[in-house]
Order: C-alpha cells, then structure tokens, then sequence
C-alpha cells in the first residue's frame, strides 16, 4: 500500500487579472495578516471560535472533498486523513499539523503556528476536523511550548471540564493522566 | 728452631747438667739448691738461673761466655706450649768449667747462631704494620716503576704542576653492580643508577605467600544451556594496527555470540489497538 501524500497542486489560485485569489474549488480566498486576526479575536472567545471554526471548516471540506466525503474520511487510515489535513492546514498557513494519542485522548500538535490565541487555534482544529468527517467535535488548546501548540479533540463537555482545570493550574499533563485513565477531566 | 738446633742444644744442657752434678765446694755466689737436673727432654728441666725471676719461661738468647755463669736458651714453640712444662723457682747451681775451650766455642758457636735467627726474625713486620719495614731491590724498583717521584717545579720558574695520570674508571660493563639497599624488597631486581639496564629481564618470582593458588578445573555442571552455549570465544589473528608493535598482529579473543539465541523471553503481550480507521479514533477521543 503506497503511503498516502498530499497533491498541493492548484490548491491555490491567484487571479492577479481579476485580483482574485481562490482555492481549488473556486472560493474567494483573503490573504490576511495573521496579527491582524489575533488583533481581531483578542477579547472575544467567542468571535475567536466562530471565526477560527469558519477557517477550519473551508480546510476540513476540502479535506473531505479529496477523500470522498465525510463516511470516507471515518473509514480511512490515520495516516490519510492526517496527510490530508495537514497538506490544507499547511497551504493555508496555520502550521504543520500532526495527531498525538495520548491514551484515548486525541491530540492535534500544529508546529510552528501562526495563530497567537488559543481560542482562534483551537477553533481552527475543530472546524476543520468537525468538516472533515461530518461530526460535531469540540477543541481546546492544552499548552504552548515554543511554537508548537497542542490541542484536545474531545466531546464539547470535556473541552469544558479541561478548560477549567486549565484556568485552575492543573498541568496539561495530569489532565491527560486523569483521561487516559479514564477518570474523567 | 731447627730439630738439629733443639737436639744440640739439649746435648749441651744435658752435658752441663751433668757437670753441675759433680760434687764441687760450695761457693758463695751459688746454692746446690737442686739435687740433679732433670733429663731430656728439655721440657721438663728445671730450667732457672740465679739471677732469672721467676717464672723462668723466657729466657734471652743464649750469648757466648765471657766467665760468668752459662746463660740458658728457651725457645717458645708450639711443641713446648702444648706440653706440660714445670716451672720451679728453685736455683739451679751450675758450674762451669771455663778452661774448656771446646765447650766455649761450642757455645759460642751456638749462640751467634741463634743470635743471627733473632735478628731475622726481629726484621718480620709487625701485623698490624700497613707496609713492609724494608723493601728488596727488586720491590724498590717496582715501586718506583709504578709511582714515581714528583717534582714540583719551583714557583718562580712558572711553569704547572702536570697534573699525574689518573687511571682510567672502569668500563660500565666491568664494573659490578652494588648489592641493594639493606631491608629493599628483591621484587623488581635493583639496578644501580648509571648501570645500562641488563639485556635480559631477570624474573624475581613473588613470594610463596602471593602467588596465585594452582589452578583446578572448575567441576562440570551438566545442562542443557552448556551444551550449546551462546557466547563462545574464538581466537583468532587480528588485523595488524598501524603504528602497532612489530611482530605481526596479535591475537584477539573475540566472541562468537549466536543470534538465535533465547536470551530473553516475552511474556504476555500489548493489546493491539482495534481502531484502524480515523473515525474510530476520534470516537474514542470523543468518549472520554
């Protein structure tokens, strides 16, 4: 079985005649500055959520879109859909992703992001995910070491649960502990 | 002391003896103290003079006569030292006919010649004397042969003392080496400093006390692991080392390990994950 690969080819379309920039599929594409969305978001989780997922879901559909659709991508290997997701993720300048399995707990580590606040990440990992497979999932960004940002895919009360024990002090670690063990966040 | 020496000797004394036995009128200068002198041998004559204190063990050499009493010669030898000699203090009177000249010049005779064996022996060195007392001319001219004299030239010629010919030290190879310092162990050889190191290592074995035990085979534990066993040493010339010590390469022990070997087991083993697809994953994410 050949290992799956990402094509980047016309992923994006730059219609300098028109002034237009679009993807593969023909959506107008902004090429904003990234300071200028965390400019955007800042003070607002919500706004940074709702954006963050919009930017998502445009890379999960397409994501889902090469791979046949949303049963498609839940049938597929591991290894497809990360190849694919992060090849979007990639063009689209949020960084190189990567999946993590910490027990059952599954983690989305994006190296060397552009994306300053937690909250506008973590709704870009989401989105894209939620768009990819068809399914309502939830996100939240565990911790930031360096440039690399690592973010929780779980159910929207455990994103809750952990975002709380995060605001309290408990290390990301033990809370990965306490989900692997399945106790609970 | 010659035996023909003692023996004429003690012909004499037993002639003058005899004649100091025949009876004479007393005279005034000597007692008839003894009735008769003892015979040979001379070892038990009461040997005395009037005049010689007692003990009477040494007396001088004998001297010619020259009209007085006959003077007595003892000659210490080693014969008379182990033999008992009986010293008496009794004087002997002894008479002496001087009209005979045969008897006189005997004992003249006698005594230049024991005079001449005297001085002989007055010419031996002592022992604790470090040169000889006189030199013959042959000595003296190797003496001089061997050191000769110095002549210092005066100091207002200007002229150097030459310095004398020091003989030659000795090769390194002649000389022997000292014995090591006292209470230095033998272990490890001693080798006076300045000697060239000796061209064959000599090999002080250790004392008995620290030499390792005689080895013995080690008693053979049947198994099944040591009938095949896994790490096995072979030896087997090496590759020669650049720069390494002359003599070809030398032999290395290496070991043969078998890789099939069953050194560790395994028991029990990981669950295998049962999600194979992505949207089992995310389902397990979404169930914690």
């Amino acid at each position: 079985m050949a290992s799956p690969s990402f094509d980047p080819k016309h992923a994006v379309v730059f219609d300098i005649a028109r002034g237009a920039t679009h993807d593969a599929s023909k959506a107008r594409l902004l090429l904003v500055p990234a300071n200028a969305l965390s400019e955007l978001v800042r003070g607002s989780e919500d706004q940074a959520r709702r954006l963050g997922q919009a930017i998502g879901k445009a890379c999960g559909t397409r994501v889902a879109a090469r791979l046949g659709g949303g049963d498609s991508v839940r049938r597929a290997s591991i290894e497809a859909v990360v190849t694919e997701l992060a090849g979007e993720l990639s063009v689209t300048g949020v960084g190189l992703v990567s999946l993590e399995r910490w027990g059952k707990a599954l983690v989305v580590a994006v190296e060397n992001t552009a994306v300053d606040d937690d909250v506008l990440l973590a709704g870009i990992v989401d989105g894209a995910m939620s768009a990819a497979v068809g399914k309502l999932v939830a996100g939240v960004t565990l911790v930031r070491q360096g440039s690399t940002a690592r973010v929780l895919i779980a159910s929207e009360a455990t994103c809750k649960r952990v975002k709380e024990l995060l605001t309290g002090g408990t290390a990301w670690g033990d809370i990965l502990g306490r989900l692997s063990t399945g106790g609970g966040a | 002391m010659s035996a023909a020496r003692v023996e004429k000797l003690e012909a004499l004394l037993a002639r003058v003896a005899q004649r100091a036995a025949l009876p004479r009128p007393a005279s005034g200068l000597l007692a008839a103290a003894a009735p008769a002198a003892p015979a040979a041998p001379a070892a038990h004559f009461a040997a005395a003079a009037a005049a010689v204190p007692a003990p009477a063990i040494a007396i001088p050499p004998m001297r010619p006569l020259a009209g007085s009493a006959p003077e007595l010669t003892v000659e210490e030898s080693e014969e008379y030292m182990d033999t008992d000699v009986e010293v008496s203090t009794e004087v002997v009177e002894v008479d002496v006919d001087e009209g005979d000249e045969a008897m006189h010049d005997e004992l003249a005779a006698a005594a230049a010649q024991e005079q001449a064996g005297h001085e002989e022996a007055d010419q031996q060195a002592p022992v604790s004397s470090r040169r000889p007392v006189a030199l013959s001319q042959e000595e003296e001219h190797d003496e001089y042969a061997e050191n000769p004299p110095r002549h210092t030239p005066p100091p207002e010629s200007g002229r150097q003392i030459a310095a004398s010919p020091s003989p030659a030290p000795p090769l390194a190879s002649e000389r022997r080496p000292s014995a090591p310092p006292m209470g230095e162990p033998q272990v490890g050889g001693w080798r006076e400093p300045g000697l060239e190191a000796p061209r064959t290592p000599s090999v002080v074995p250790p004392p008995a006390h620290l030499q390792p035990p005689p080895r013995t085979q080690a008693p053979a534990v049947p198994s099944a692991a040591s009938q095949v066993p896994a790490v096995t040493l072979t030896a087997s010339p090496g590759q020669p080392i650049a720069g390494g010590p002359p003599g070809g390469p030398a032999q290395v022990m290496r070991p043969e390990i078998r890789p099939n070997a069953e050194v560790a087991k395994i028991e029990g083993e990981i669950a295998a994950a049962e999600e194979s697809s992505f949207g089992d994953i995310l389902d397990s994410s979404l169930s914690i």
